[in-house]
C-alpha cells in the first residue's frame, strides 16, 4: 500500500508548538488527505460524549428514574410479549372456567370439604344440642333457618372448615374441569390472574389492557409533538401580530377544562364514527374498524386541546434561541423560516420537547383510563386498564382481584412513567435542576 | 386594575362563548336528532322541535336561536333520563349535592397539602420529607377511580365504619367521597407547597428572620408561607377543574345523587340534550373559578405588574 510508505507526520498542532511555524516550508505534500495512522494520532483519548451519551451517563445516576425505567421496561414486556406466550385470547370464553379467582383447591381437598360438610337434618340435631346445653329450645323459624343456611353451606363456614381439616389454598385459577383435565395428564395453562364472568382470561385482558393504554399513551404524545411543535415554532418564530394572535387562541383553549370537552368529544365523535365512517369501505373504514371508532374519537378530542403546554413550552424556546448569532448567520446565508425552524431550532430545544413529549405519555394514560372508566373509552371487546376496573365494580366485594390488579398496574405504570420522564428532564437539561 | 379585571373577564366571556359553539357544532354533528328519544316520532312532534330549535332553518338561524336560549338559560330538555324535564333544573337540583362535596374537597386539600408541604420543606432530605415525597408522587399517580373503589372496598359495608349506600343527612356518607376527591389535589397541591417553599426559604428576608433568632417553625409559617402561597394559589384553578372530572367517577362509585353521576348517565344513556347542557354549565363553572382564583392571586400578590402580562 502507498499509504503505508509515506513518512508519519506529527500531527498539525504538535508540530506547530515544536518548531518554529514556517510557511514558505509547506510542501504540496502537507495539504493532502490525512492517512490511517495520521488520524490516529488526532483521536482523542476518551471518545467524544455526545448529548445523548451525556445524558444517558447523568440518567444512570439517577437510581430513582432508572428503576423506574426498567419497571416500565417490565410493563411494556408483560403487554407486548406476555400475549403470545399465554395461550388464551383476551376476547376467548373459556366456557368451563368462569367466575375463578387467583387461586384453587385441588380435587382432593374439595371432596374432603364436601364430606366434612353436614347435612341439613345433622346440623339441626348440632343445634339443637347446642341449644339443649345452654337450656333453652330453638323456635321454629330458628330451626328453618339453621336447616336453610346448611343446606347452602354445608352447616359451617367454609373457611373455618378448611382451616379445620388442614385445606391449603392453591396458586393461579384452574377450574374442576380443568383440574380433572390435568389429573388426565393433560397439560393446563393456568388463569394466574383468574377468570371473569364470561370466562376469559384476566392475565391475558390486563396485558392487553396495559397494550392498548402504553399504546394510546405514546400516540396521544406523537400526536400532541407534531401540533405543539408547529404551532408553537410558528407562533414564537413569526412573532408580532402572528404571535399576539396564535397566543390569544392558546389561552382560550388553554381555560377551557380539557377533560370535560374531551368527554363531550369523544362521546359526539364516537357516535358520528359509528353512524358513517365504520360502514365506509376501503382504507377509511378498515382503519375505524380495527382501531375502534372511540379511540380515533379520543385522539381527535386529545389532539385537539393537549398540544397546547407543548406549543407553549416550545415557543419560549424559540423566542429563545431565535436571537442567537447562528440564527442570524442562517439568515444571512438565505436560510428561510422553515429551514431555520426544522434544522436549527428545533433540533435546539430537543431535549425540552423530548421532556413533554415523554410526560404526555402518562398524563394520557391518566386521562385514558378515566374515559374508558366512564365508558367512553375503547370499545369492546378489546379492552383497557380503566375499562377493566369499571367491569369489575359490579362483582367488587366477591371478586376485588378484578379491580385491584389492573388499578395496580394502571397506577405502577403512571407513576414509573412520571418518575423516568422527570429523571428524563434532569438529565436532558441539566440547567433545570435546582 | 380595572382594565386587567375587564380583560379577564371578556377572556372568559370569549372562552365560555367557545365552549357553547363547540357544543353547538357538536350537536349538528349527532347522528339523527339530538333532541329526539325515538327512531321515528310522530310528525307532529318533529314539527313542534323543529320550531323550537329553527332545525328547518339554516345554520346560522339555528345558531342565533340556540345562543339566545343559552343566554335565557334555557339548556334544552331532557330527552332520555327524565323525559321533559329541563335540564336547567335538573343542574339546579343535582349540582348543590356536588359542589357541597367538591368544595369541602378542596378545603382539606388545601389545608392538608399546604401543611404537609411545609412539613416536608421543614424536614428537607430527611425521613419525614421523603415520606411525604413518596406518597404524594403515588397520590398524583393513581386515578382517582382507584382511590375511590379502593376506599369503597376497604372502609364501607357492614362492620365496617362508612356506609355503602349515600344517605344525605348522615355525614359518615360524605368522609369517602371527599376523602378520595381531594386525594390527588392534596399531593398536588403538597408538592407545590414544597417547591416554593423551598425557594421562598432561599430568600434574603428569610436569613433576616434567622439573624433575629426566630424559631424555624414562626419563620416557616408566619415569614416564608405568605410568598410561598402564593404559586400554590395559580395551581388551584386547574385543581377545580381536575376535582369537578374527579366527581364524575367518585359520584358514581359512592353512588351520590349528584350531577357529575348523572352526567355519566346521561353519556350511557345518549340524553344528548343533558350532555351538551351540562357541559356548558360545569365548563362556565370552571372557567369562572379560574377567573375568581386569577382575580385574587393578584389582589394577593401586590408585587404583579397588572399592565403588562407576560405570555
Amino acid at each position: 500500500m502507498d499509504e503505508k510508505k509515506t513518512p508519519i507526520r506529527k500531527p498539525f498542532s504538535l508540530r506547530l508548538n515544536e518548531e518554529a511555524f514556517d510557511f514558505g516550508s509547506l510542501s504540496a505534500d502537507d495539504f493532502g488527505s490525512a492517512g490511517k495512522e495520521e488520524k490516529a494520532g488526532f483521536i482523542p483519548d476518551r471518545p467524544p460524549t455526545s448529548y445523548w451519551k451525556d445524558a444517558w451517563r447523568r440518567m444512570r445516576k439517577n437510581a430513582v428514574a432508572m428503576v423506574a425505567l426498567v419497571i416500565v421496561a417490565l410493563v411494556v414486556l408483560f403487554a407486548f410479549v406476555g400475549p403470545m406466550l399465554v395461550p388464551y385470547r383476551y376476547d376467548q370464553f373459556i366456557n368451563d372456567a368462569k367466575n375463578l379467582h387467583p387461586w384453587h383447591y385441588s380435587l382432593e381437598d374439595q371432596e374432603r370439604l364436601a364430606a366434612a360438610k353436614l347435612s341439613p337434618e345433622e346440623a339441626l340435631e348440632k343445634a339443637r344440642e347446642e341449644a339443649k346445653a345452654e337450656g333453652r329450645k330453638l323456635s321454629l323459624t330458628e330451626e328453618a333457618t339453621i336447616k336453610a343456611r346448611a343446606k347452602l353451606s354445608g352447616g359451617a363456614d367454609d373457611g373455618e372448615l378448611r382451616r379445620e381439616l388442614g385445606i391449603k389454598v392453591k396458586l393461579f385459577g384452574y377450574s374442576n374441569a380443568e383440574l380433572e383435565r390435568i389429573a388426565a395428564g393433560e397439560k393446563v395453562f393456568p388463569h394466574i390472574f383468574g377468570t371473569d364472568g364470561f370466562g376469559r382470561d384476566i392475565m391475558v385482558r390486563t396485558m392487553m389492557g396495559a397494550r392498548v393504554s402504553l399504546l394510546v399513551g405514546v400516540c396521544a404524545a406523537l400526536l400532541v409533538l407534531v401540533i405543539g411543535a408547529l404551532y408553537g415554532s410558528i407562533s414564537g418564530y413569526a412573532g408580532g401580530m402572528v404571535d399576539a394572535v396564535m397566543q390569544r387562541i392558546v389561552e382560550i383553549i388553554q381555560s377551557v377544562p380539557e377533560v370535560l370537552v374531551i368527554l363531550l368529544i369523544s362521546v359526539v365523535l364516537k357516535e358520528r364514527f359509528n353512524a358513517t365512517l365504520s360502514t365506509a369501505g376501503g382504507v377509511v373504514g378498515l382503519l375505524f374498524n380495527t382501531v375502534g371508532t372511540n379511540v380515533i374519537a379520543m385522539f381527535i378530542a386529545f389532539g385537539a386541546l393537549y398540544w397546547v403546554t407543548m406549543s407553549r413550552i416550545i415557543r419560549g424556546q424559540i423566542l429563545q434561541l431565535k436571537q442567537q448569532e447562528y440564527v442570524t448567520a442562517v439568515r444571512a446565508l438565505g436560510g428561510k423560516g422553515r429551514r431555520i425552524i426544522t434544522k436549527h431550532l428545533l433540533p435546539n430545544c430537543i431535549g425540552q420537547i423530548v421532556t413533554t413529549t415523554f410526560l404526555q405519555i402518562p398524563s394520557a394514560i391518566f386521562l385514558e383510563s378515566f374515559l374508558s372508566y366512564l365508558g367512553v373509552g375503547v370499545d369492546t371487546p378489546m379492552t383497557s386498564l380503566g375499562s377493566m376496573c369499571s367491569d369489575a365494580l359490579g362483582g367488587m366485594t366477591t371478586y376485588p382481584e378484578r379491580l385491584i390488579i389492573p388499578a395496580i398496574i394502571l397506577s405502577v405504570m403512571i407513576l414509573c412513567l412520571n418518575l423516568v420522564g422527570d429523571g428524563l428532564r434532569d438529565a436532558l437539561d441539566p440547567k433545570l435542576k435546582k | 386594575m380595572a382594565k386587567y379585571i375587564l380583560k379577564r373577564v371578556l377572556m372568559a366571556l370569549l372562552t365560555i362563548f367557545a365552549v357553547a359553539t363547540l357544543t353547538f357544532f357538536l350537536m349538528k354533528a349527532v347522528p339523527g336528532n339530538p333532541f329526539l328519544s325515538e327512531k321515528n316520532p310522530p310528525q307532529s312532534v318533529i314539527n313542534a322541535l323543529n320550531e323550537k330549535y329553527g332545525l328547518d332553518k339554516p345554520l346560522s338561524t339555528q345558531y342565533k336561536i340556540y345562543m339566545g336560549n343559552l343566554v335565557k338559560g334555557d339548556l334544552g330538555v331532557s330527552v332520555k333520563m327524565q323525559k321533559n324535564y329541563p335540564v336547567i333544573r335538573i343542574i339546579s337540583d343535582m349540582f348543590p349535592t356536588s359542589a357541597k362535596i367538591g368544595a369541602i374537597a378542596i378545603c382539606w386539600a388545601l389545608l392538608v397539602g399546604v401543611l404537609l408541604g411545609c412539613i416536608s420543606a421543614y424536614y428537607r432530605g430527611r425521613a419525614a420529607d421523603s415520606t411525604l415525597r413518596v406518597v404524594c408522587t403515588v397520590g398524583i399517580s393513581m386515578p382517582s377511580f382507584v382511590v375511590a373503589t379502593l376506599l369503597l372496598l376497604l372502609l364501607c359495608g357492614d362492620g365496617k365504619p362508612f356506609p355503602t349506600i349515600f344517605q344525605a343527612g348522615n355525614w359518615r356518607s360524605y368522609v369517602l367521597p371527599c376523602l378520595a376527591l381531594g386525594f390527588y389535589p392534596m399531593c398536588y397541591i403538597a408538592r407545590q407547597t414544597r417547591t416554593s417553599m423551598l425557594d421562598a426559604l432561599n430568600q434574603e428576608y428569610i436569613k433576616t428572620a434567622r439573624a433575629k433568632g426566630l424559631v424555624t417553625r414562626s419563620i416557616i409559617f408566619k415569614h416564608a408561607l405568605r410568598n410561598a402561597f402564593i404559586p400554590v394559589l395559580t395551581y388551584l384553578g386547574p385543581q377545580i377543574a381536575f376535582t369537578l372530572c374527579g366527581g364524575f367517577v367518585v359520584e358514581t362509585v359512592f353512588t351520590i345523587p349528584g350531577l357529575g353521576r348523572y352526567f355519566v348517565q346521561s353519556i350511557s344513556n345518549r340524553d344528548y340534550p343533558v350532555i351538551m347542557g351540562t357541559t356548558i354549565f360545569l365548563a362556565a363553572f370552571v372557567i369562572i373559578m379560574n377567573l375568581v382564583v386569577d382575580l385574587l392571586y393578584k389582589v394577593v400578590d401586590p408585587r404583579i405588574n397588572l399592565g403588562k402580562e407576560n405570555g
